[in-house]
């Protein structure tokens, strides 16, 4: 199934649009977390675990979700396939990696989030929040980022024997003409 | 995150297929990736099993108390997350409250954060 030149720009911008969404709204998650843990004032520490929670859960994995789904469908929808590029495989994977351990992540900073809404502020300033997932989840998408980008040369198994049974089927016809 | 921007010709085949001869083999910055990540997953599997990087979860960004009776904020983490079992609490390193000027709270007659210790890490 091959996408008409329309459809494929609009999903190739929501894709674009939402991949590159995803790595500044890790850093901006990222430079909340440090906040947590160098800032001294108490309500601040609260008003950012609450922001963080807010973050993930209706900016990271909304990015994320359509991120994946997107570049599914542009796979799918294309010619590249989705198994057949290196380039496009192990992004894909790191992706749903990445997308996964998001997900596992909402309900460890949605209870943080619980906990610095009702904590006294003592308790708010030894309150820190994760940076261990943030950091390496943006290592990971800049690695996604950067082999998009470049778009290293490799077949798969699969697009190698793809190719090979195309090339098969082509040259009777080419020698008929 | 796939930017499928360059459309492949009608056999499929474009400037990032590289393969032309008649075997098949690996691309070398495959191979290389490939390494890169066994290691990684390795090396966390290691910090993992052994404890090294410390117990993973939400309650590890916690401070804890030493569980003898109900503080507010013992009490507000059993509230939300006892039922779901899995939350080990210890306190953040005290380096880094040091660091930037941050104090344990004594509360309610609870271990001070700042003097509770790895050792002190608990089960909720």
């Amino acid at each position: 199934m091959t996408m008409t030149p329309g459809l494929r720009k609009f999903a190739l911008s929501v894709h674009i649009t939402s991949s590159v969404g995803w790595i500044g709204a890790v850093v901006a998650y990222l430079a909340l977390a440090v906040v947590t843990r160098t800032s001294q004032d108490a309500q601040v520490v609260r008003s950012v675990f609450l922001a963080l929670d807010l973050i993930t859960r209706f900016v990271l994995v909304p990015l994320a979700l359509t991120s994946l789904l997107t570049g599914l469908v542009m796979s799918l929808g294309t010619k590249w396939g989705l198994f057949k590029h290196y380039w496009v495989l192990i992004p894909l994977v790191l992706t749903i990696f990445a997308t996964v351990v998001l997900l596992t992540r909402l309900e460890p900073i949605s209870l943080l989030a619980g906990i610095a809404a009702e904590a006294d502020s003592a308790d708010l300033l030894a309150l820190e929040a994760d940076l261990l997932h943030p950091v390496g989840g943006l290592l990971v998408l800049l690695v996604i980022q950067v082999m998009n980008v470049y778009k290293p040369r490799g077949l798969t198994p699969y697009g190698w024997r793809n190719q090979q049974e195309q090339r098969t089927v082509r040259q009777p016809v080419d020698a008929a003409t | 995150m796939a930017d499928l921007t360059p459309t492949p010709d009608s056999t499929g085949d474009t400037r990032v297929v590289p393969s032309r001869g008649s075997t098949y083999s690996t691309p070398g910055w495959v191979k290389v990736f490939g390494i890169i990540v066994l290691v990684l997953i390795l090396l966390a599997g290691i910090v993992l099993l052994t404890g090294l990087g410390g117990d993973h979860g939400p309650g590890r960004h916690t401070p804890s108390g030493d569980g003898g009776s109900q503080t507010p904020l013992s009490s507000v983490i059993q509230d939300q997350a006892l039922s779901r079992g899995d939350l080990v609490s210890h306190p953040p390193p005290s380096s880094i409250r040091e660091n930037h000027g941050k104090t344990g709270g004594d509360f309610s007659g609870h271990t001070p954060v700042s003097g509770v210790t790895e050792q002190g890490v608990q089960q909720l």
